[in-house]
């Protein structure tokens, strides 16, 4: 196989590698389409005639078919890269010259752009690089290949290695430089949703995260001292105000745009988290509970809260990243009995008052099973008939202690009503205990609401930051006791925790470091550079912002170079000889004088087309041609010949201008 | 009028430093395989923009970095090059004329790659093409050629064209120069009648002066134009004051003059090009030529240089059609 068939084979198959590492159905289309391109190369033959047509036959069914799935499946994505795979291995069964080598490295590029839309995965950056390294070589080991003559080698790349590097560094550069503007056209491919945090969620539904270990966010949660906030935490998402039976919904509420407020929580302790989260939750934003204030990163969004205490950012920006200031809590820890009106009262938002008062969180659903209903009460009269509403929490708290956790429910359990978990199975995961916690609160009068999140967190030593996963997805309930909501969690812990892995570890730190320099530089950032670099060299106002513009101007101008420098000029070669030079002067004269000389004939000839058109006048331009071939041709010594046509350009001089009477 | 003719003069502007701009910086053009691949720019471009990718930036910024370096090499492999023509001694109207392109590298460092040559004529043509595949620095190289000229009579190369589509195949650069060189086409062979038909073609006869003879030294006599300088006896020469010349017994030699008939257009050129051949056989046969054409008479002689004298008299002749 010759050298610019395996670059640009090395180079396609990084290109199917990116669609592989992009998504699952990615690496079987990857897979197969690399083990078709290899099979093609390795063969090396030249195709018949018949196995063309075929081949031709077959790559117009592959469109049509293309054609087809894009309208008929929702996964168009993966239908271009399996049509992408198609024209790859076409081209390696098919393609014997360097112009198809071109066209392979050309369609490996699709694959890259392919895989850039379908993830973000740091893997992407590993093939960028050799893609950078490896395609402009094989471009030029095709060009080489391409004109050597035949039956000879070609040239060898030498030096040309270095083209590779230089598209690098070149890029590295580009990619600072290039301006991040968003369109926005169409609809975004983000990350998808994750499930439990939508505003109808059924039962089961936040289960369904359990065993995904992607990382939803990660946390520098510290104390008022500076010193880490040990793990397992709780980060709440959203909190979930209405039961009908089956599962659980928001309250449709008109979120109240907040101003962000740095204020300490005005405690002796307090926390301070500093988020940075993949906004796969709809724009929900985590929070440690007992959240007194929220600050986005740098003004980079605006603040919502409902009455529910649910903090929204944006769906539009990929990642959210803020600060929280929030009270330790300590989950079940419910206030004493002498709390005040008073304090049941402070620090409740208009729309939150209205919530309580309204009884929203105390709704029961139509047709509730009423065994449930008999429960609480008996629950109630359990803890005695004086028992304050703390004990009665707690006496409903413990009726769960005796039930299990499963991680991996039993199918005639899974999606089972709450009935069945409540009164046969009593074994389900943390959302059937929290609605079962939230139901029997609300049977008894008390205020209470589903709250989805994330329980744990893995301390990541080499970073100092809690990592979150979509497999810490975990629901709990907030109940209103004694004037405040009191965080309680009828889960038994079992299950909850995993094993810290250090190489795991490192990967998240490496993660967290391609996300903020690679995924996460914006336009903001640019500006707080050109602001950095401005600050750098000196107070000059617009420093930046020039520098950024000129660079790019500059860029532009290198791809433009022959259209900005058309309008220099150069003075055109003259000719050396002496007899040259006076003939040159004379055609410069003839043309001064308006008279035309066609370019293309040889000087005699254009001469004696001047003397047709402008007469006897014209010829001693004639006899300067004739003087300057007879020097050239006839082997005569131009200094003889000088005088002569010193002679013939004076006498030229009469030629009149043309169209002036004679 | 006087709107248009400044506008018909500003395009003549533009169209001659664009022609400037050609000879001395080059232009260039996307290849077919660059055309895509623009088009694929342009799609991550868009793509990049209104998404919001970075990893739609990385893969933009590394398509543009691969044509700014394309851009950038292409420019430096026709750097500081210089081009010349290696024609053959005689030309011929209509046939093929085998020389070679050449190419000197005038860089200090850094080797030139898969250069085309091509000789144009006036407009848009070529008149031959050589492909180079490398070039070292301060080296040269060429590569066979062929021309073909369909007239005779003198005829001007004005420009050579390097081009290369050097590094990556996406773009097509090249330059123009102007590399002026004049030459002098001859007739085109054409075999007329044989002498075996009747007589020596056009005239054939035996020199009365006994010039061109190489024999045995038979006699001195004065010199007249037209004899060979070797022949001058430099000794009688000097002792007689005036300029002597031998006579040599011939040695079988064939002396032929070769006479054009007054003929005019077609006809005339149909002459002229068996008359070149018939030059052509002769000389090649070692034997003297000398030729009629019009007024001019020119003697039988023998020599490379004669055969090309004769050989330009028939190029330069005027009239017939050309």
């Amino acid at each position: 196989m010759q050298r610019r068939s395996i670059a640009s084979t090395a180079v396609a198959a990084l290109g199917l590698a990116a669609v592989g590492v992009a998504s699952g159905p990615g690496l079987v289309v990857g897979g197969a389409a690399l083990l078709g391109l290899l099979s093609g190369r390795l063969w090396g033959g030249a195709p018949s005639p018949a196995a063309l047509r075929t081949w031709r036959l077959a790559n117009a069914a592959a469109l049509v078919m293309a054609l087809l799935l894009v309208f008929l499946v929702s996964d168009r994505l993966m239908v271009g890269a399996g049509l992408v795979g198609w024209l790859l291995v076409h081209r390696a069964w098919t393609g014997r010259t360097p112009s198809d080598d071109r066209i392979t490295l050309l369609l490996s590029t699709l694959g890259l752009l392919l895989a850039c839309i379908l993830s973000l995965d740091p893997l992407l950056l590993g093939i960028f690089f050799g893609f950078a390294l490896l395609a402009p070589l094989a471009l030029v080991q095709c060009l080489l290949d391409e004109a050597a003559p035949p039956g000879a080698p070609p040239p060898r790349v030498g030096a040309l290695w270095a083209v590779g590097p230089a598209v690098i560094v070149i890029a590295a550069g580009l990619f600072v430089v290039l301006p991040r503007v968003q369109g926005g056209i169409g609809a975004g491919l983000g990350p998808a949703a994750l499930p439990g945090f939508q505003p109808q969620v059924a039962l089961g539904d936040h289960a369904m995260s359990r065993f995904n270990p992607d990382e939803v966010l990660r946390v520098v949660l510290t104390d008022q001292d500076g010193a880490q906030v040990e793990p397992p935490v709780y980060m709440r998402g959203v909190a979930l105000d209405v039961f009908d039976g089956d599962g659980w919904r928001r309250e449709p509420q008109n979120p109240v745009k907040v101003a962000a407020w740095p204020e300490l929580p005005g405690t002796e302790r307090w926390w301070v988290g500093e988020v940075t989260q993949v906004n796969t939750a709809g724009g929900a934003l985590f929070t440690p509970p007992e959240m007194h204030a929220l600050v986005p990163q740098e003004g980079a969004f605006h603040l919502r809260m409902d009455m529910s205490r649910n903090a929204r950012g944006p769906t539009s920006l990929a990642v959210l990243r803020y600060t929280t200031y929030s009270v330790p809590y300590a989950p079940g820890a419910l206030p004493a009995e002498s709390a005040a009106i008073e304090a049941r009262e402070a620090g409740l938002g208009r729309l939150e008052k209205a919530g309580l008062r309204s009884g929203l969180w105390t709704e029961l659903p139509v047709g509730l099973d009423p065994r449930v209903v008999e429960l609480a009460e008996r629950l109630r009269i359990a803890a005695g008939p004086e028992a304050s509403e703390r004990a009665r929490v707690e006496a409903v708290l413990a009726h769960f202690a005796d039930f299990q956790y499963t991680l991996d429910p039993q199918p005639e359990h899974a999606g089972q009503p709450l009935s069945t978990f409540l009164f046969d199975a009593k074994a389900g995961h943390c959302e059937y205990f929290a609605t079962g916690l939230a139901v029997l609160l609300r049977a008894q009068g008390v205020p209470a609401r589903v709250v989805n999140g994330l329980y744990g967190g893995e301390l990541n030593p080499y970073g100092g930051f809690l990592v979150f996963r979509q497999q810490d997805a975990h629901s709990w309930v907030e109940a209103w006791v004694g004037g405040r909501w009191v965080l309680l969690d009828a889960t038994p812990e079992g299950g909850r925790s995993q094993e810290p892995d250090a190489l795991r570890q490192i990967g998240e730190l490496l993660l967290g470091s391609y996300r903020s320099i690679m995924l996460d530089y914006d336009l903001a950032a640019q500006l707080d550079g050109l602001g950095a670099l401005r600050d750098r060299l000196g107070d000059r106002r617009g420093l930046g912002a020039v520098a950024l513009g000129g660079a790019f101007v500059f860029g532009l101008g290198w791809l433009g170079r022959v259209g900005l420098r058309r309008l220099a000029g150069a003075a055109p070669r003259r000719p050396t000889d002496e007899l040259g030079r006076l003939h040159a002067q004379a055609e410069s004269l003839v043309r001064s004088r308006g008279w035309p000389l066609a370019a293309e004939l040889p000087a005699v000839a254009a001469a004696e087309r001047l003397v047709a058109e402008a007469g006897p006048l014209a010829e001693p331009l004639l006899a300067l041609a004739w003087l300057r071939y007879r020097a050239r041709l006839g082997g005569e010594p131009a200094a003889a010949l000088r005088a002569e046509a010193q002679d013939a350009l004076r006498a030229l001089r009469q030629l009149p201008r043309r169209g002036a009477p004679r | 009028m006087r709107a248009g003719s400044a506008w018909a003069a500003l395009r003549a502007r533009w169209a001659a430093q664009n022609a400037l701009w050609e000879r001395e910086r080059g232009l260039v053009r996307p290849t077919r395989e660059g055309g895509w691949y623009l088009a694929v720019l342009a799609g991550v471009l868009v793509a990049a923009v209104n998404t919001g990718n970075n990893l739609l930036y990385v893969v933009l910024a590394m398509l543009m970095a691969i044509m700014i370096v394309s851009n950038l090499l292409a420019e430096w492999n026709l750097r500081s090059l210089r081009l010349r023509r290696r024609l053959p001694p005689e030309l011929f109207a209509g046939a093929a004329a085998s020389g070679a392109l050449c190419v000197e590298n005038h860089r200090r460092w850094g080797r030139s790659f898969a250069l085309q040559i091509i000789d144009l004529d006036g407009g848009s043509g070529e008149l031959a093409r050589a492909v180079v595949p490398s070039v070292e620095p301060g080296g040269e190289a060429e590569a066979p050629a062929t021309w073909r000229f369909p007239q005779r009579g003198p005829a001007g190369l004005r420009r050579l064209r390097v081009e290369s589509r050097f590094p990556f195949g996406l773009l097509r650069r090249w330059r123009t120069f102007d590399v002026h060189e004049e030459v002098l086409v001859y007739p085109t062979l054409r075999r007329g009648l044989s002498p075996e038909r009747g007589g020596a073609p056009f005239g054939a006869r035996p020199d009365p002066q006994g010039r061109g003879g190489d024999g045995d030294l038979v006699g001195l006599r004065e010199y007249s134009p037209g004899d060979p300088l070797r022949d001058l006896h430099w000794l009688t020469s000097a002792r007689v004051g005036r300029p002597v010349v031998v006579i040599r017994e011939a040695l079988r030699r064939v002396e032929v003059i070769v006479r054009v008939p007054p003929v005019e257009g077609e006809a005339l050129e149909r002459a002229l090009s068996e008359a070149a051949m018939e030059i052509v056989r002769h000389t090649a046969e070692g034997h003297a030529v000398g030729l009629e054409l019009g007024a001019e008479r020119r003697p039988a002689r023998v020599g490379e240089r004669w055969r090309r004298a004769l050989l330009d008299a028939l190029a330069r002749f005027p009239g017939g059609a050309r």
